[in-house]
Order: structure tokens, then sequence, then C-alpha cells
């Protein structure tokens, strides 16, 4: 009864949508002629394409800003948890990347970015004159690895104040008696953290991670935003599946590539859930 | 081992600042892009006008999609934390066959890429009869999967015997839901209520599609409209967007004011 | 009772966010009930436009205000598409069979959507005789797959816009100017030296090389054949051709030696725009609505301007990008659809719009109008007669342009491909030999596809014919005579 009404909207907008692209997987659906059945040449086609490889690959790459919005938001959390001065207003300013729109940020960043004139490359130019060229401009918005680096730098600005808000609900149940016995009891600052906060916190840090690796294997606007251009193996498989059903036309070979990408997030996300998620449950609900 | 615990959070609060300087950013240049008048280099100083403000306002015609995009909004963080609440109970707190498939489905529906799902997403929101209405931009949005994670993930969290306390006492499914597991995971659903406004009041790509009247675009849509290549002034286009962060860091900056940790952290003693 | 305070402000809490749904909730409803009502026996036709809110407004409604005028019991429904979202909003509703009747198309999504089979042929619902309407070069791009699927609507050619300061910075004057692309490479890295000494680097000019290529179109305008002609009478890339190698090395060796912004590879015309508005390109090519632009946000930069004509290959032939306007296979009223088609694209229609902005008819009898003869009084009174000027200036270079787009449903997938492998070559230094060799074996397999396509439709097969290829319109010195 409690389950009813959300079932009945993933169930109808979401699984049923799910069902119509497996159905148009097997098929060669182009969206304008009637779609004639295929069998699985798409997907056949699809695993000797190497432009798909390399795209879940990067995929896979991208799954590194994970763990370092994982920890940013957390230390961000901790250090406002704290309530010193100002900590208020650092939520505030934290959390005003999660609500500027992606379209206008990426104004922002490709200023910044920019390879001849942005920020960055100046202040790399600027370093790589100190230490004799070891370290020099980039090229972020052209040249692979850096088209992924920016977009995860974009990612983890946007996102970082979103895990943190999830943390500090989190560490409101956080008994703060807990840990001033603890601190009382001559605990330091970190092994308060290691024995009584990150413990009471373990589901939100499965939540944040599960939440963030999806986020992060499906990429796109962040991706379609600042290195739009940038040729099709430098970026993800998602920008890959857009190109496939939007410029290609090829609407079922992308819900092939759409499938295959779903099996890949689902068997990562059960991994990571069955990695992180039992500490949390054991001993609960 | 003081002057190390100093020096610790000195160094931790200048990288908190350095952080905020990079969070601020891009807002700052959204803004200043807002107020230069034109003939100035994006990114510099160069006085302040209110004038592509004032345009902005008068020639976007935003205070239609102002309303529309309120009322979206508000049904769809409503409905969120309505519908999401409702199903984590079970999720979190009932034992029952086929739970953990159930749970398991409800987050696999995160894990289909939005760019191929759109199209018969918006073959079946037609079907109903919704193309082109407000209802048809809240409706396949009123729940999340990740809401549903969120709220089972507070409910995880509330101690067993309180629960068992309130069921002692006589209290059944929905009063203990109602009076006991909503109450104690308030700061998550005001949480859940507050990223659902952001999701809901900037999402672009779903009204793109479902609408197609301009009487009933919503805010993002009709900015859209205005950031395009073709766009006249990229600065009327920032005070668009500025204008349109307004209500949403209001709205941010109330929550934050109203819903103080404090307020439930004792609760939690019972 | 500890749990007293923070439990009365959550019960308060979900008691607004119960008030919140169900307001909301009724509100949305009462929308869903409005707007379905529509009187019985009207013709309703869907007309998609490309970014022409809010600018055009007025225009685009007085002609449907007409057109309805003409066509009792018919009632036109206008949506203007950003163009950001045409080919998302586009697929996604035909694909839910709720497109529009008649959609307006720039020549690339033309192309692409056709070879999906989007378009119906308009061979026989037209109230007149498309041949004698418009200009041919721009019809010839509306007949892909051999019949006509297209109007042309408006057209835009470019004019080369210089900024006389930045030149300056370089040496140069805007008479030094070369009017071919190649004379532009030639003089690019000099340039840029020589403003990096003043102090002040700048580029001389940039344009879409790698994303969405502009070289396959400035080859064609430089008469180097990217199609010939096969053993069979069928049709073969030749892309490997000494020609088609010399002209992409000179633009990679340009970039690779940092002749050109390193965005040129990857990004759009807006990078172009955006330097050209901070003073660090001196030269761009674009249609004169431009100056109107500029003249909003940098007004230095306008005033610094000055208009000159067309970059052009050795032809001698500027482009003409054509915009059309097409009705979907899918539409249930066709006939109907070609009407409002073929009234939008009428001569008096489209001096109407032209005179709204700087675009230019593609029906020949509209070019025959004063306005295109210069700057009219009330421009010259506003301080903005360069817009005129531009104006007249591409009026002239239009009637000896070219279409060079070749009508083939699998030009947008060739262009995408010669992209691909253009980009191996800016980018990851792949010689230039071998990324052309495998950008041929590509559109090989192209055209082999198209064949096999026409041949199961029963359509003719793709010869020679698609490719146009005007006469040279030369003089030695390297500029057109005119």
């Amino acid at each position: 009864m409690f389950l009813a009404p959300a079932l009945v909207v993933l169930g109808v907008f979401f699984v049923g949508s799910f069902a119509e692209v497996v159905r148009a997987s097997v098929t060669n659906a182009n969206a304008f002629t009637e779609p004639e059945f295929v069998g699985l040449s798409n997907y056949e086609r699809l695993l000797g394409d190497a432009r798909f490889w390399t795209c879940l690959r990067n995929s896979f790459v991208y799954l590194l800003v994970t763990p370092v919005v994982l920890v940013l938001s957390l230390a961000c959390a901790l250090v406002i948890d704290a309530r010193v001065r100002g900590s208020g207003w650092l939520r505030v300013v934290y959390f005003l990347p999660v609500v500027t729109p992606t379209i206008v940020a990426s104004v922002a960043w490709r200023v910044l970015f920019n390879e001849e004139t942005g920020l960055l490359n100046g202040v790399l130019s600027a370093v790589g004159a100190l230490t004799g060229g070891a370290i020099g401009p980039v090229g972020w918005l052209t040249s692979f690895p850096w088209t992924l680096v920016s977009a995860m730098i974009v990612t983890t600005w946007k996102g970082f104040g979103f895990y943190m808000m999830i943390f500090l609900a989190g560490l409101t149940a956080v008994p703060r008696e807990l840990k001033e016995a603890a601190s009382i009891d001559g605990a330091g600052g970190a092994r308060v953290f290691a024995v009584v906060t990150l413990p009471a916190l373990w589901p939100t840090v499965t939540l944040v991670s599960v939440i963030s690796s999806i986020a992060a294997l499906k990429v796109f606007d962040e991706l379609y935003v600042t290195v739009r251009g940038a040729p099709v193996s430098h970026q993800t498989a998602v920008p890959l599946v857009y190109r496939t059903a939007f410029e290609e036309n090829a609407f079922g070979a992308a819900c092939a590539a759409g499938v295959m990408l779903f099996v890949v997030i689902l068997a990562f996300s059960a991994v990571n859930l069955w990695l992180t998620g039992g500490r949390g449950d054991r001993g609960r609900a | 081992m003081r002057g190390r615990g100093v020096g610790l959070s000195a160094a931790v609060m200048v990288s908190a600042l350095l952080l905020a300087a990079v969070a601020l950013g891009p807002m700052v240049f959204l803004v200043m892009g807002a107020l230069q008048p034109a003939g100035g280099k994006l990114g510099a100083w160069g006085g302040v006008t209110t004038a592509n403000v004032e345009a902005a306002w008068t020639e976007g015609k935003l205070a239609g999609p102002l309303m529309n995009s309120v009322v979206v909004t508000l049904a769809r963080a409503g409905l969120n934390v309505l519908l999401a609440a409702l199903a984590a109970y079970p999720l979190a707190r009932m034992r029952f066959a086929g739970r953990r498939a159930v749970f398991l489905l409800v987050l696999a529906t995160t894990m289909i890429p939005e760019q191929v799902i759109v199209v018969p997403m918006f073959r079946i929101t037609s079907g109903l009869g919704l193309f082109d209405t407000l209802a048809g931009v809240v409706v396949p949005f009123s729940v999340s999967a990740f809401g549903i994670f969120l709220c089972r993930q507070a409910f995880l969290q509330v101690p067993g015997e309180l629960e068992e306390a309130a069921r002692v006492d006589g209290a059944g499914s929905v009063r203990v839901w109602w009076s006991v597991m909503l109450p104690l995971a308030a700061p998550t659903l005001a949480t859940l209520g507050l990223f659902s406004v952001i999701g809901a009041w900037s999402d672009l790509l779903w009204p793109l599609v479902i609408l197609s009247s301009e009487e009933r675009f919503t805010l993002p849509v009709a900015i859209d409209r205005m950031l395009g290549v073709f766009a006249t002034n990229p600065r009327v286009a920032y005070a668009a967007s500025a204008l349109a962060l307004v209500p949403v860091v209001a709205v941010f900056l109330l929550a934050q004011r109203w819903l103080k940790p404090e307020m439930f952290a004792g609760s939690v003693k019972g | 009772m500890v749990m007293g305070r923070g439990r009365r402000v959550a019960v308060w809490w979900a008691r607004a966010a119960l008030l919140s749904v169900l307001l909301s909730t009724a509100g949305v409803v009462s929308l869903v009930s409005c707007g379905e009502s529509r009187a019985a026996g009207v013709e309703r036709l869907e007309f998609w436009t490309i970014s022409l809110k809010p600018r055009f407004t007025g225009y685009i409604e007085g002609q449907i205000a007409a057109f309805e005028g003409e066509n009792p019991g018919v009632d036109v429904v206008w949506v203007d598409v950003p163009y950001g979202a045409v080919e998302r909003k586009f697929v996604v509703s035909s694909a839910a069979g709720r497109g529009p009747d008649v959609v307006n198309m720039s020549d690339l999504f033309y192309a692409r959507f056709s070879a999906a089979g989007a378009f119906a042929s308009l061979e026989g619902l037209l109230p007149g005789e498309a041949g004698e309407r418009y200009k041919r070069e721009a019809l010839a791009v509306c007949r892909i797959g051999g019949s006509l699927t297209a109007l042309p609507w408006y057209l835009t050619t470019q004019a080369l816009i210089m900024n006389e300061g930045v030149l300056a910075r370089g040496g140069l004057r805007p008479d030094d100017v070369p009017g071919t692309w190649r004379g532009l490479a030639a003089l690019a890295l000099e340039f840029r030296r020589a403003t990096e000494a003043a102090g002040e680097p700048a580029y001389l000019f940039s344009f879409q090389l790698g994303h969405d290529s502009e070289l396959p179109i400035m080859m064609m305008a430089d008469g180097i054949e990217l199609l010939r002609a096969g053993a069979g009478g069928g049709l073969e890339p030749n892309l490997t051709s000494a020609a088609v190698v010399e002209y992409v090395s000179l633009f990679v060796e340009l970039y690779r030696a940092g002749g050109l912004p390193r965005e040129s590879a990857t990004a759009g015309f807006e990078h172009v725009v955006d330097h050209y508005q901070n003073g660090r390109i001196a030269v761009l090519s674009s249609g004169p609505n431009f100056l109107d632009r500029v003249r909003g946000v940098s007004p230095a930069v306008y005033e610094a301007s000055v208009v000159r004509p067309a970059a052009t290959g050795e032809l001698g032939r500027g482009h003409i990008a054509v915009m059309m306007l097409c009705v979907t296979a899918a539409s249930e009223r066709r006939e109907l659809a070609a009407r409002l088609a073929w009234f939008m694209t009428g001569p008096a229609a489209q001096l109407a719009f032209s005179r709204q902005v700087a675009v230019l008819p593609s029906t020949p009898e509209s070019l025959e109008d004063g306005f295109f003869e210069g700057p009219t009084a009330e421009e010259v009174a506003s301080g903005n007669s360069k817009l005129g000027e531009a104006r007249a200036m591409v009026a002239e270079t239009v009637r000896e342009a070219a279409a060079f787009t070749p009508a083939l449903e699998s030009w947008s997938a060739m262009r995408r491909a010669f992209e691909a492998e253009l980009k191996r070559s800016l980018l990851d230094g792949v010689p230039v030999e071998r990324s052309m060799e495998r950008a041929n074996a590509a559109w090989a397999e192209l055209l082999r596809e198209l064949g096999e396509r026409r041949a199961s439709a029963g359509a003719s097969p793709v010869g020679i014919e698609v490719v146009p290829r005007p006469g040279r319109l030369l003089a030695t010195d390297g500029r057109a005579e005119r």
C-alpha cells in the first residue's frame, strides 16, 4: 500500500520506457520509418565497434570522480558540522554550484579552460616557467585525457555541495553526546571520527558512493557543454549513445548501446552495494 | 600537540575558503556579466547597469514562465517527498517477500541513460494525453528512485526501539510512519524536498521536448531560447539566468534558517 | 517530551508540503483539461521554425494570418524551436507520431533527416512551378534522392568582416587581406608572429575547422573533386587524391604550427564570435546579420569593423547555405502543408522577411528590390549603415555564388566520417595521407550502403550529377571579377 503510488509511476514511465528501449534495440528503428526486426545485429555490431569499447573504458576512468567527490563532500560536511564561525555561510556557498544551471556554468568554465587565454593554463604556464618546463599548459578542451579531466572537474564542482548536504542530513543522526563522551574519554578527533562518526554515517557513505558512481557512468551534460566538439573517442559512453540516436539517426543501435550500458551499470552497482552496503545494513532493519 | 591542532585547523580553514572561492567563481562571472553594460569584456569589470535585467524581464516575457515553473516545481517537489517517504517505509522497515528485489528494481530505474529513454517516455506521456501540459512535465518525475533511496537510508537510521515503543502503545503502520518515522527523518525529507525543488526548477531536457506552446513554457525553456547562438546579447540571457536563480537561492536560505539541525538532534534521545 | 519541538516542526512542514501538493496538482489538472477543446472541421497544421522567436514573432504571425485568411478553416500552429534543440525535439516528437507538418531545416539537418526518410516528396503537390520561382542553385540542394523534398527559404551567404584595429597590430590594412582561403592561410602564421612580437597576440582568422568542419565545402569551392564518377556510372570517393591531401595538410599544418586558435579543431562558431568580439581575431567569415549582434555586444568592435566580399576558393564563387521548408512524410495533410510551405517561401513573403533581418531571399525576383542596393535611409539615420553595405555586398555575391552541398542522403554521415579522421590529424598527429585514406574507405562504405538502399527502394542509382560543379569565375590575381 505504501509502495503502490511510487511503483505505478516508476513502472509506467521508467520500466515501461525501458521495455520499449529493449524492443527497439532489436530493430532498425529511426523515428521516421516503420521499424523492422533485425535480431541481435545491433548488439553484434556494437561489440565489434572499437569506439564503443574506448568510450566504455573512458566511462570507467570517469569513475575517479566518485572517491574525490566522496572525500571532499564528507570533509566539507564535517567542517560545517563542527559549527565554527561562518560555517553557515560556507554551507550556502558550497551549495551554490548545485543550483547553477549547467549551461550557464559551462560558459564560465569554458573561459577558465580556454587553452590560450584561460586562467588554468595561465597558472600552469607560470608554474612551468618556475619549474623549468616540467609542468606546462595542457589541452583542456582538445586533447585526451584532458577532455575527460575538464568534465570531471565540472562534475566535482557541481556535485560536492549536493553530497555534502546528504552527509549533513546523515550527520544529524549521529548522537552528539556519543561524540562528546568519546572525546572526554580522551579520544582524538581522528579516533572519534573512525569509531563513532563513520560507522553511524555508513549508510550515507553507501548512498553517496552508489548514487555518484551511477551518475559518473551516465555523465553527459558536463561533456556536452564543455567539450562537445572533442572526438567521440575522447568522451564517454552516453555521448556516444546520444550521437548514435540523435545525430546518426540510428535509434535501434542507440538503444542497444543504452541496454548494454544499463547492464554494465547494474553489474557495477551490485558489486558496489555488496562491498559497501553489507556493513551498513548489518544489525539494523 | 596543541600547536599542531591549531595549524591543522588553520590549514582546514584556508582550504575551506579556497574551495568557497572556486564554488563562487562561475556565479560571480554570471552576475557580473548580467550587470555589465554592453561593450565591456566578459568577466572584466566595467561599470554596472540594470538594463540587461530589465531587458530580460520585459523582452523575455518571463512572468508567465515564472508562474509555470512555480507550479511545476511545487507539484514535483511535494509529490517527490510524499511518494518517496511512503515507498521507503516498507523498504526499510517491513519484512516481505521480494523486498530486496523491489528495492533493486527501483534502484535500477536510475541506471538507464536518459538519452535513449526520453523517446519512449515521450510516447507514453503523450499517449496518456499529457503532451504539452504542465501535468506532463510533473507526473513522470513525481517520484525518483534517488528519493526513495535517500528516505530508506534515513529510516534505517531510526532506532528500532522507538518504533517498538510506538507499537506497544498500539500504533498501526500508518501511525508509526506518520508520528515516528516522518518526524525523525525530517532533516532528510527537508533535504529531499530541497533537492527536488532544485531539480524541478532547473530541469530543461524534459520540459523542452514535452511542451510546445509558449504559454506553458517553464523558466529554463524560456532561458534556453535566449542563450542560443542567434541571441543578440548574451548578457541579457545571463541576466535572465541570474533572475531564475533568485527563487531557488531564497528557498535554500529559508530552508537553512528554518531547518536547523539542532531542532531534530534532540529527538533521537527519545 | 523530548521529541516535542522537532515533531511540531516536522508536522507543520509535512502539512505545508501536502497542501502545496494538493494545490499544485489541482492547478496542473485544471490546466490539462483546457487546451484540448478544438472546433470541429478545422484543419490543423503544425509549423516549426528554428530560432525565430521572439525577434520575428510579428513577421511570422503576420504571414500565418495571411495564409489562414486565404485558406479558411485552416488553423496553423506555429512552434519555434531553439537551434540547439532541433534534432532532439524533431526526433523525439516524430518517433511518437507528434511531429510537425511543415518544418524549417538547415541544409545539414535536411540531409541528415532525409536519409532517414523524414520528408514527403513535393512533386505534384505544389500550386506552381518551383523551377521558375527559386534560384536554381538553391533548388538543387532540395532534391536529395532525386525528388523534390524541400523548398528553399532564405539564404545566408558570407562576407568577410574585419577589425581594422586588430589587423593593424599585425601590420595589415583591410585591402591587404586576400579574398581566398588559401591566401588567408598563407598569411596567418606571419600575422600571428607579428602580433605576438607587438605584445598583443591575435589570429588573422578562424573558422570551424574540426567541428561541423567547413573544409569539405571550402575544397569544393576550390575546385577540388571530393567525389568522382565511378567506373559503372556510380559515385566514388576521391579523398586520397593529391589535391585533397595538399589542401587538408595546408590547414592541419597551420593549426599545428599555432596559426589558428586551439579551439578551431573542436569548437563551433561561437569560438570565432567570442574571439572576434574580444579583439583576438582580425577577420571572420559570417553573414551580415553578425554585425548586428556585434553592435549590441561590443560597440567598439563594431566601430572598428569593415566589410569585404566573402572569401572564396579558386573558383571565385561564394557558398550559399540554404534554409528550407519541408513537409514531413508523417503529415496527414501533405497538400495543405505544401501550400503553406509554398506560401511562406514566396517572393513577397521572402522580401518582407529580408527587410527584417540580414538574410537573402532564395527567389531571384525579390533580389531585384532596391533594398539590396545599399543602406536604407533609416539605417543611415540610425548610424547603422554598415549593415546595409554588408547586405548590398552579399546580395551582389549571391548572384554568382553556388550551393556546393551535394544532394546526397549520406552527406552528413560522410561529413562526420571526414571530420572524425581530420580530428585525428589535427589533435593526435596522424599523418594526413593516413587519415584521408581511412576517411576515403568510410566514404566508399557509406556510398555502397546508399547504393544498396536506393536499389532496394527502386530509386535511381547515385551518380556524379548530384555533385554541384559550377564553372570557374576567376581572374588570374586570385580575386573574383565582379
